[in-house]
């Protein structure tokens, strides 16, 4: 865990770093002060699904359905993303796992007027590496998620633009109603992530997002979680680095677990009296 | 016109011979036999393919050598030469036994080297015809040195009639010439002379017999001529007398050893000794001569091959008194009365605890003193047995040799002993000695089977005696493991700092050491006879709580392996965690939490020895029960099991019964 801990310390060494040499360079070009975007309101249901298929191998599946404001509705005014991320997961041991795949998300836009297109597409390939630090009754995880996406604007004609994000998450979840994570326990889940992004489009930018979302999770048994999260996020604007966004957004979580692998392979012969 | 039918017939018979003799001609065979069930050699016979390889006709050979099991000698050897003509022994045929060890000098013959040996040889010649023994017949057996014949130790001559042996009969040895004659029917005839080469002077013996009746046996001896009779042996044939037939191998000679020899002129002891001597000295001499046409030990030499019929060796002819069914089961009564009466007697002396008790129990020295006088006594009944109980004894006249075979017994009115430096004197009622004039097989009868059921109360007697010795030494034995196992069960169950001391153990901590106490009181209070009867028992107890300080830590592993084999472990790769959870919840439920403490509460209910074992059995069978279900598909037994709280019911669901 040493090890696991000293990268991520470097990496938001370097982060930070490259977010302050952003920083002086553009000085000249920045208001005096930061502007502070209305935030926004958005629910999310989201399905997470492992599918073991091998002693060390799973398939990853993931299914969103982004809600945002409208008009007149807060949280759950109209759809505006439909999100699936798949990959192959490999476990080599239980505290280290690493996944390759990758995600097509589909936007739904909300400008109107003719040079403006309904939908667009994001494809994405995405590789992560999570380690997982364990306490005698909780649990503590890194992740650093690197993802390579085609982006482009709403507007009718526009080309896609190749960028990279950076992705860090902390988070631990740390079981309320149990001594240790188990089926029945209920579980408070502390999750920060800083995604920073990288690209030829990326001037001013550099943070995409801080996401801060603490949320309770319920372990109904060992192929089946739900938990609940209110995210709060900020981060720079696509269109002018000066103005930081933010968005509150209520997180809906269920984990699906299941062993694609025959019976006998998993349950070993058992006697009193060998 | 002759010329060709001569020709003609000449050449058929020509050719006819030929083809005869060609189809008569023998082949030759070597092969393996055994014979006598355990000797095995080679033989080498002739035979007509005609009638199969394994038929002897012609020229027959065997040959076996083998380590011998005589102290004396390394080796024997036997062989056989003669002829067979269709299966049947036909013509000359020799037999030789050897006993031989070989010595250390060598010899060639062509192209064999061998040792040359020393030992003893006895052939025999003979002819048969047809398979019966016919003309004469000579037996020879001789010592050799070094290969070379020495002495010869009997030397044997006869003839043979139709497998009869008839007509003069000479036998010779260093110590005895014997010549006599068998007549026409094999019945020893006429005068039988025997001559003993003693060193001083020539002993005489001549036996005349008729027809295979003794009548007249003399005996000269220094000059001088004794007769001498058997007393009680009929030699004169009379009308409704059953006279039969018996040979030498059926007996003769013990007949006339129960005959009683007796010289009719008044002579000294010594002479009346040395007839005796010498005249059993021919029975055997007859007896070892004439078997030896065919018989080697036990076995028929001749009969050990094929092709013969048994030799008819000579006869005699003695009055047959028969035995009536009622002295037949009298006879074997005595017999069995007086194996058990030695057998008791013996066993008693031989028996380890009789000096030890002597000295701590009167009645042990009264049985033995009693025992020594029958004891004493004993080789008197067991002449008396040996002759009521031979085969000899139904031709001779019983009602003299009971009078011979009387014993004479002189049991004692009173019996002293010495018990702890202490004379003691005692009465006992010893069978009545039966009368000499009136003895016969009923009042022999009568004396043993009145010893049998003296020496067996004694017996019985002294057999409680040493069980009760035993018992008593068994129950000090037994009292110092009670005490052992005792203490080994209070620090068992009384010592909760000891590591093993599980929820269990505490639970029936002080049932255990209560039953302890209170079993090993009750046991205290007993009086020795119920100590006896009951230390087993309370020992089985003690192990029994020990076997259950045992079950109770086993019990607690078993609660963490059906813990373990109902939960089912799940890798959760979301949160990088094992999960556990129960499985088939509503039979491990209805185990835990009806079952269990329903066995516990039952034991304790019933916390007596006697249950302590069946308890663990029953509660071993329901562990079991639960381990074998935990590998099953148990969704019917499940939905039965849900909301059931009856533990007698929940018991028959899974198909268990109680054990108490």
């Amino acid at each position: 865990m040493k090890s696991a801990s000293s990268i991520m310390l470097t990496l938001v060494v370097i982060l930070v770093a490259t977010y302050h040499s952003f920083a002086q360079e553009e000085t000249s070009e920045f208001p005096d002060e930061s502007i502070l975007a209305e935030p926004e309101t958005l629910t999310w249901f989201n399905n997470y699904a492992n599918f073991r298929i091998s002693e060390k191998w799973f398939w990853h599946g993931e299914v969103h359905f982004r809600f945002r404001e409208s008009e007149n509705i807060n949280y759950l005014g109209e759809l505006a993303q439909i999100y699936n991320r798949h990959g192959i997961k490999y476990i080599p041991n239980k505290k280290f796992k690493v996944t390759f795949g990758g995600v097509l998300r589909v936007d739904f836009g909300d400008q109107i007027g003719d040079e403006f297109v309904n939908t667009r597409l994001e494809p994405r390939i995405w590789h992560e590496y999570l380690w997982m630090m364990p306490f005698e009754h909780l649990r503590v995880y890194h992740r650093i998620r690197i993802e390579h996406r085609w982006k482009k604007k709403f507007k009718k004609g526009s080309e896609y633009v190749f960028n990279n994000r950076w992705r860090y998450k902390f988070m631990m979840k740390i079981p309320l109603n149990k001594a240790k994570l188990q089926p029945g326990a209920f579980y408070f889940n502390p999750d920060v992530e800083l995604i920073m992004q990288s690209g030829k489009g990326i001037v001013d930018n550099p943070i995409e997002d801080l996401r801060l979302y603490p949320g309770i999770g319920y372990i109904a048994s060992p192929r089946l979680s739900y938990s609940a999260n209110m995210m709060y996020t900020t981060g720079q604007s696509g269109d002018f680095g000066g103005v930081y966004r933010q968005r509150w957004i209520f997180k809906f979580n269920v984990y699906i677990n299941l062993d694609l692998r025959k019976f006998d392979d998993k349950i070993p012969d058992t006697s009193f009296y060998q | 016109m002759f010329k060709f039918p001569i020709h003609f017939i000449i050449i058929f018979f020509l050719v006819s011979i030929s083809f005869s003799g060609l189809a008569q001609q023998r082949q030759f065979k070597k092969d393996s036999l055994t014979i006598n069930d355990s000797i095995s050699g080679q033989i080498e016979y002739e035979y007509n393919p005609s009638n199969g390889n394994d038929n002897f006709d012609g020229k027959f050979s065997f040959q076996s050598v083998f380590e011998s099991k005589l102290e004396a000698y390394a080796y024997e050897a036997i062989t056989y030469k003669g002829n067979y003509n269709s299966d049947v022994k036909d013509g000359d045929w020799n037999y030789a036994y050897k006993k031989l060890n070989p010595k250390d000098r060598k010899y060639i013959e062509d192209f064999k080297i061998g040792n040359l040996a020393s030992g003893v040889e006895q052939q025999v010649n003979g002819q048969f015809q047809n398979g019966k023994a016919i003309g004469k017949w000579i037996v020879v057996r001789q010592r050799y040195t070094d290969s070379k014949a020495e002495d010869t130790l009997l030397s044997m001559r006869s003839t043979f009639k139709a497998n009869t042996i008839s007509g003069r009969f000479e036998s010779h040895s260093p110590g005895i010439d014997l010549s006599g004659y068998f007549n026409a029917d094999g019945y020893f005839h006429g005068e039988w002379e025997i001559t003993h080469k003693t060193s001083d002077q020539p002993i005489k013996e001549v036996r005349t017999y008729e027809a295979g009746i003794l009548k007249s046996y003399q005996l000269e001896y220094k000059g001088k001529i004794f007769n001498l009779e058997y007393t009680n042996l009929d030699t004169s044939l009379a009308k409704e007398e059953n006279w039969v037939d018996i040979g030498l191998q059926e007996g003769y000679f013990d007949i006339l050893k129960l005959a009683k020899l007796e010289v009719r002129e008044s002579i000294s002891s010594s002479i009346a000794f040395t007839a005796k001597k010498q005249s059993e000295s021919t029975d055997d001499f007859i007896t070892r001569s004439v078997s030896s046409l065919s018989f080697r030990s036990e076995h028929n030499i001749w009969q050990s091959l094929r092709g013969s019929e048994p030799i008819g060796l000579g006869k005699f002819k003695v009055r047959k008194y028969e035995f009536s069914p009622q002295e037949k089961t009298t006879i074997q009564r005595i017999k069995t009365s007086f194996d058990y009466i030695e057998t008791t007697l013996q066993k008693f002396k031989e028996n380890p605890k009789l000096k030890l008790g002597k000295t701590m129990n009167e009645e042990l020295n009264q049985i033995e003193l009693i025992f020594s006088v029958y004891k004493k006594d004993l080789s008197q009944l067991k002449t008396m047995v040996n002759v009521i109980g031979s085969d000899a004894f139904e031709y001779i006249d019983r009602t003299r040799v009971f009078d011979q075979i009387w014993p004479e017994l002189r049991f004692p009115v009173e019996i002293t002993y010495e018990f702890q430096s202490e004379l003691v004197t005692k009465t006992h009622a010893f069978p009545k000695q039966p009368e000499r004039n009136n003895f016969n097989f009923n009042s022999a009868y009568t004396l043993l089977d009145a010893i049998e059921k003296d020496v067996k109360t004694l017996s019985e007697e002294a057999k409680a005696i040493f069980k009760n010795m035993e018992a008593e030494r068994s129950l000090s034995r037994d009292e110092e493991k009670l005490v052992l196992k005792k203490e080994q069960v209070e620090e068992l169950f009384g010592n909760p700092d000891n590591e093993n001391f599980n929820p269990y153990h505490e639970r029936f901590q002080d049932l255990v050491l209560d039953l302890s106490k209170s079993t090993f009181n009750t046991y205290g209070a007993y009086g020795l006879e119920e100590k006896k009867a009951s230390i087993k028992n309370v020992l089985s107890c003690f192990d029994s709580m020990s076997d259950l300080h045992e079950f109770f830590l086993k019990l607690k592993a078993k609660d963490e392996k059906l813990d373990d084999v109902y939960t089912r472990t799940t890798f959760n790769p979301y949160v990088m965690v094992d999960m556990s959870e129960r499985i088939k919840e509503d039979l491990y439920t209805a185990f835990i939490e009806i079952l269990q403490p329903y066995f516990l509460k039952k034991l304790e209910s019933n916390f007596e020895c006697e249950y302590l074992e069946p308890a663990m059995d029953e509660i071993d069978k329901v562990y079991q029960k639960m381990l074998e279900l935990s590998k099953q598909d148990t969704k019917v037994l499940e939905k039965e099991l849900r909301r059931e709280n009856d533990p007698k019911r929940i018991l028959k669901i899974l198909e268990l019964q109680s054990q108490y």
